[in-house]
């Protein structure tokens, strides 16, 4: 049978003819896989082929060099770089010579999954050449031009930008050649203005240049007025992306042309373009929000910043907010979660204005509110409830206080509106209000028509119902939080409320939340999580009053725990399990959450019983992750990680306890601590190791040469995510100060690690490394901190045999230390733990240390931390300058 | 594993001096395959801008909130952990505050005027009373009260059984009537601190520290006042010996053999000793010591009996350590016969000592409950006195 049969065969009707041909397709590969590529190139190449043909040749060839999966990608663009140069050339030749023969393009995808392999390998160094002498050559057709866009918007899309920023003129110029308003052909306008949106990325250095920028900007402008709405919109959407990558420069074409560009599109008929001009001036305002953030970051340390806003949005704002408002009742009947249209994209863009003009909004919206909020039209209605929720984060909070006071009853009310739109933008703003004035809503005059209208909310559709589920989550925390601040903090269970205005109604509240989470509908819209959600803040903010319906509750979610894994056991689909794994999560994080708030004479009545829950977890799912998995979702089921959460809680709630179920869990535990591939159960393990270390103290001596063994090969192992390492550290201080003087047997090979890794270097242009090196560091103060205290023992006098053991990394310590005072990247976090562990080694050490300590370094650091507005630094900071002077004062009294 | 064979020889090799060293060692020998390994973060990308109308769609209502609240309720369980470290190691320095959320209530810029461990204080604020029209939203923007000086004390909580090495491992204490407060001598001034960290007296003693003469040293005491002198319980600072962390047996060995030594007239009404320092002495409970000394006459009205673990370190806030138990239940208790006055203030129905303990926790939740009542009730007549003031904004 020959290839191009089985190919037709591929999409057939029938069955079985369709299985055997795709066994077929598979098997010409596995047999030869150089050959079968080829003859797919050929396929795909010949003209006098269908069709049909050509795309599913097309089809086949990108199945075997792109997987969805990452990790299956990286392997197949490993194998295409082993087949032999010649046959890649021809492969290769043969999809740029089918560029322009089709009329929906498979060999521009082939192109562009070949080049992203290629490229980066520093192979098919002439590709761009090739395309763009396509794009401008007079002779292409335009199907050509069009195919070879296509080609470089995939390449753009998918590539790293850094391979391509060598190549940026070339790829420019085939751009926006394709895109000039003489280009006749739409379809090629189209492809061009696409991958200009996806080359804007790596084009910087163009736009650094005036000349270059003024032109590729007249390019996309132009294109923004164009008849055609796919052109128009791409342009627009180029115009978004420009403004986020290339806002310094923007000023000149801001006044021109961008504001009436963006302004028309807001009041376009056609939704996509609409669309495109709220997304532009969301973007604008998200852009001014940052800019607002680091210029406060520049002006506290001295520093001018780099990047100035122009406050386009406020300067907009008169402009802005009638169109915003009046997009606001364009509401679709009918909700569908997965529409994006103007205006839900009205209602985001609404909100980042109020965040970035702040005060000025109020005045902006206010009449609107007030002219619509009892409108007969329910799209007015809930406009106007809208626009009220949204300008609700932004101003100073004062400043909303009475318009609140006012807009609250009448909110409440829509609560029960006809409109089932009305209703679930009341829920959803009535949550909003809790966030920005907690204490206002809980006073009792709106507390009470508050909680009816939402108990009631919570059986109304689920969409309605969810919102209303958030609205309880928010209304837990501030009632708690005013019970706290009205009674003081009178003894040190300060934390312990005894009760609250929402004692009398928490059981009911909790009853109905529970009910929620069993709704039939309850999948939909996140109804389920929503609940356990709200159940979990209510539980953790609930004072003492309410403990018999915690502990009721607590029994609740362990039965609905068990029964869900007896069924766990029982099934086959992955859908149902990963459904099931979902439940499980929320309901174990229901416990852990619970497990907070239990009397430590409670906890070991139920000890056992969660213990052999969070095992059953912990263990079920081991064997789960060994059965091949469908698919990638499915694997990163949280639910291993919550057990580990909880298994902390009950940790902390026995305390020393918890000894008597160290032997049952500890195979569990390692095989968490090994699971490398799983970063955070990984890292929530080792975050476990500190709290049992914490709570069993030097009882937990006889595990830790085991555990010792796991964390060192996890900090030397490459498979490992480096966001785990820094924890693995900071465990090692958990170990030291549980264990004492019993820690010494380790101290050799933590001391060696610690002064290696506290030589880390990174690249300090990229701030997501210099998160991970201040981490770092923090973990090996933490560390070495941890080290000192532990074998200084507790005693008013400190151990010093222990002491002189660890006498020679004194100095690296404060060289570390120096070194962390010096480097301008070092967060006060970071310099906090560094003021730290010189007083501990100031207390530890006495006067010996103080010639060394009197360094200006560490004086300059320890007075820039007692002006932090970090606490702990301050704190700390502050403790170490008060150790130094003690000394001192002892020294010359 | 780690090869360790070396570290002794590396660590003496990295003995250089401070003055001498770079911020960035650049010694590539000295970079080992794990700090490669350490070094070696992973490359993420910047998030790619077509993602912003992701973003904002997430935006919208609640609808990505159950997916980030996932995360960052997860994310603020290992903050919580982290938390926990940092507090144990807080411990270690004494620094044990349960609050480090609060801003700090002084300013400590002026740390280099004069230096004394806890008692440098800003005296407008450690002395700033709180009324009790204070509603919850003023009481935030107010400063709170001397925050070094809150929940230094260590309570007790209710002996619920008797601990099987009671004879062997407790020391008891008589508890006179009065106020629990913290004594602080400092500076040439000697306050006393509730609870809540609020000063209410300010007096000259001749505890180190404490008159303009003794300017020298600190004293921090735990103290029961009767409103003529302080019955001292604990002594957690002397001079410049910190007793935090001593055992409890050798702090009340202190206390009842150095402290009257070291500064007689402290327990005399003098001009620069305003109100007499009285120590309790504390006694064995063994049985045959305890039945000896239960049977003599309580030399002040009883509040109740502590029983203080002879191991325990001095902690802040209520500790298992420290048991608590009314005059008159030691006789139901102990099973042994007490002198007439622990009997004062029985009452006519009590059954028992367990039912009593029950008595006085509800009593003491109920007590809780009201004043919350009142606080709400309070902010409501505030509330309203406030919105009748305010204009309406239509």
């Amino acid at each position: 049978m020959s290839i191009v049969t089985v190919l037709e065969n591929s999409l057939s009707q029938d069955k079985s003819q369709r299985e055997t041909a795709l066994n077929f397709l598979q098997d010409a590969a596995n047999q030869n896989l150089v050959q079968f590529l080829r003859q797919l190139s050929e396929i795909l190449r010949d003209v006098n082929n269908t069709t049909f043909v050509r795309m599913q040749a097309g089809l086949q060839l990108k199945n075997q060099l792109y997987s969805k999966n990452s990790s299956v990608r990286m392997q197949l663009g490993q194998r295409w770089l082993t087949i032999p140069e010649a046959d890649r050339s021809y492969i290769k030749e043969n999809c740029l010579l089918t560029l322009g023969t089709e009329v929906q393009s498979s060999a521009a995808q082939a192109v562009a999954y070949i080049a992203v392999i290629e490229l980066p390998a520093g192979q098919w160094a002439n590709l761009m050449q090739v395309l763009v002498a396509n794009v401008v050559d007079q002779a292409s057709t335009p199907l050509k031009k069009q195919a070879t866009l296509q080609a470089i918007g995939y390449i753009c899309q998918d590539i790293d930008p850094n391979f391509l920023s060598a190549q940026s003129n070339e790829i420019l110029t085939a751009i926006v050649n394709g895109m000039k308003k003489e280009e006749q052909n739409s379809n090629v306008r189209l492809a061009a203005t696409q991958a200009l949106l996806n080359s804007l990325e790596f084009t910087k250095q163009n736009f650094d240049i005036d000349a270059e920028r003024h032109y590729i900007m007249q390019v996309v402008c132009e294109a923004t007025q164009c008849a055609e709405t796919g052109i128009k919109v791409a342009a627009l959407q180029c115009l978004v992306k420009i403004m986020n990558l290339y806002y310094q420069y923007m000023e000149t074409y801001m006044n021109q042309a961008l504001f009436a560009i963006t302004y028309e599109a807001m009041k376009s008929e056609v939704e996509e373009v609409a669309l495109q001009g709220i997304e532009f001036w969301s973007t604008v305002c998200e852009e001014e929000i940052d800019l607002a953030i680091d210029e406060q970051e520049s002006e506290e340390k001295g520093l001018p910043p780099t990047v100035s806003s122009k406050h386009y949005a406020r300067g907009a704002l008169p402009y802005l907010v009638p169109i915003l408002t009046a997009t606001l009742t364009r509401q679709e009947e009918q909700d569908d979660e997965d529409d994006w249209g103007p205006c839900k994209a009205a209602t985001v863009c609404l909100m980042l204005l109020a965040q970035c003009a702040g005060d000025a909004i109020v005045g902006a919206v206010l009449p609107f509110v007030n002219d619509h909020i009892r409108s007969e039209n329910w799209r007015f209605r809930d406009a106007a409830v809208m626009s009220f929720g949204c300008i609700l984060e932004g101003p100073d909070p004062d400043n909303l206080r009475s318009l609140v006071e006012n807009a609250l009853p009448v909110i409440i009310e829509l609560l029960r509106d006809p409109s089932n739109v009305v209703r679930d933008t009341s829920a959803w703003t009535i949550g909003r209000v809790l966030d920005t004035l907690p204490g206002l809503v809980v006073q009792e005059k709106f507390l009470n028509p508050l909680l009816h209208g939402l108990v009631e909310g919570l059986g109304a559709e689920p969409q309605v119902a969810a919102n209303v589920c958030w609205a309880f989550s928010s209304l837990a925390s501030a009632a708690y939080d005013q019970a706290v601040s009205q009674a003081g903090t009178s003894d040190s269970r300060s934390a312990q409320v005894e009760t609250y205005c929402l004692s009398g109604f928490f059981e009911p509240i909790v009853g109905k939340l529970l009910e929620t989470t069993d709704r039939q509908e309850a999948g939909q819209h996140n109804l389920r999580n929503a609940a356990y959600h709200a159940l979990m803040e209510m539980l953790k903010h609930s004072p003492r009053d309410c403990y018999a319906t915690l502990q009721k509750t607590t029994l609740i979610v362990m039965q609905r725990l068990k029964s869900i894994q007896d069924v766990a056991d029982k099934l086959q689909t992955s859908h149902d399990r990963a459904q099931l794994n979902e439940l499980q999560s929320m309901l174990c994080a229901t416990l852990q959450s619970v497990l907070h708030k239990i009397d430590r004479n409670d906890a070991p009545n139920i000890a056992d019983a969660v213990m052999e829950l969070l095992l059953r977890m912990l263990t079920q799912q081991q064997v789960q992750q060994h059965q091949p998995a469908d698919d990638e979702a499915e694997q990163q089921s949280g639910v291993q990680e919550d057990a580990l959460l909880a298994m902390a809680a009950l940790v902390d709630c026995l305390g020393e306890d918890f000894i008597k179920y160290m032997e049952v869990f500890k195979p569990v535990l390692l095989s968490c601590l090994r699971s490398v591939t799983e970063t955070q159960i990984c890292m929530n393990a080792v975050g476990l190791l500190g709290d049992l270390c914490r709570a069993l103290g030097e009882r937990i001596a006889p595990y830790t040469d085991e555990i010792f063994v796991i964390l060192v090969e996890l900090l030397s192992s490459q498979a490992v995510d480096q966001s785990v390492k820094p924890s693995v550290i900071s465990a090692f201080s958990d170990f030291s100060l549980a264990l004492g003087p019993g820690f010494f047997k380790f101290l050799e090979i933590v001391i060696n690690t610690l002064q290696q890794a506290s030589q880390a270097q990174v690249d300090v242009s990229n701030p997501d490394q210099v998160d991970y090196l201040n981490e770092l560091r923090e973990a090996c103060l933490e560390a070495y901190t941890g080290i000192v205290q532990g074998l200084k023992g507790n005693g008013p006098t400190p151990h010093t045999q222990e002491l002189r053991s660890i006498q020679p990394a004194v100095q690296p310590m404060l060289h570390f230390i120096a070194m962390v005072a010096r480097d301008p990247v070092s967060t006060d976090e970071v310099l906090g733990c560094a003021c730290g562990l010189l007083g501990d080694l100031v207390t530890a050490y006495g006067a010996d240390l103080l010639p060394a300590v009197s360094d200006d370094v560490f004086s300059a650091m320890l007075q820039k931390c007692r002006r932090s507005k970090v606490s702990k630094a301050k704190t700390l900071a502050v403790w170490t300058t008060k150790e130094i002077r003690k000394l001192k004062n002892l020294q010359t009294a | 594993t780690v090869d360790s064979s070396e570290t002794c020889q590396s660590m003496a090799e990295n003995q250089t001096s401070i003055n001498q060293s770079s911020p960035h060692p650049s010694d590539p020998d000295a970079v080992s395959d794990l700090c490669q390994s350490l070094a070696a973060a992973n490359t993420r990308h910047a998030v790619p801008v077509s993602c912003a109308m992701d973003r904002h769609q997430s935006m919208y209502k609640n609808r990505g909130r159950a997916a980030l609240d996932q995360v960052e309720r997860r994310r603020k369980e290992l903050e919580l952990q982290k938390q926990r470290r940092f507090n144990a190691m807080s411990l270690a320095r004494r620094l044990a505050e349960d609050d480090w959320t609060t801003k700090d209530v002084d300013e400590n810029d002026d740390l280099d005027d004069d230096l004394v461990s806890v008692a440098d204080t800003n005296e407008t604020l450690a002395t700033e009373e709180l009324t009790a029209d204070d509603t919850a939203e003023s009481l935030q923007r107010k400063r709170r009260p001397g925050k070094n000086y809150r929940n230094q004390l260590m309570l007790s909580e209710w002996l619920m059984e008797i601990p099987d090495n009671l004879e062997t491992e407790f020391l008891l204490k008589l508890c006179p009537q009065g106020k629990r407060v913290l004594v602080v001598a400092a500076k040439g001034i000697t306050k006393t601190f509730d609870r809540r960290g609020r000063c209410i007296m300010t007096f000259p003693s001749e505890l180190p520290g404490g008159c303009r003469q003794f300017r020298a040293g600190l004293t921090v005491l735990d103290c029961i006042w009767d409103t003529s002198s302080f019955h001292v319980l604990d002594i957690m600072h002397w001079r410049d010996l910190q007793l935090y962390d001593t055992e409890t047996s050798l702090r009340f060995h202190w206390l009842e053999t150095n402290f009257v030594e070291s500064a007689p007239n402290v327990c005399r009404r003098t001009p620069k000793n305003r109100h007499p320092f009285l120590i309790v002495e504390s006694h064995s409970c063994q049985r045959e010591r305890l039945a000896e000394f239960l049977t003599l006459q309580p030399p002040f009205p009883l509040d109740g009996v502590l029983f203080y673990h002879q191991r325990g370190a001095y902690t802040f806030g209520h500790t298992s350590l420290v048991g608590w138990l009314k005059p008159y239940m030691l006789t139901e208790v102990l099973g042994l016969p007490c002198h007439q006055h622990y009997s004062i203030g029985l009452p006519a129905d009590y059954q028992g000592w367990l039912v009593d303990v029950e008595r006085f926790e509800a009593t003491r939740r109920q007590m809780a409950l009201a004043y919350s009542q009142d606080r709400q009730l309070r902010r409501q007549q505030q509330q309203t006195r406030s919105e009748n003031s305010h204009s309406m904004v239509d």
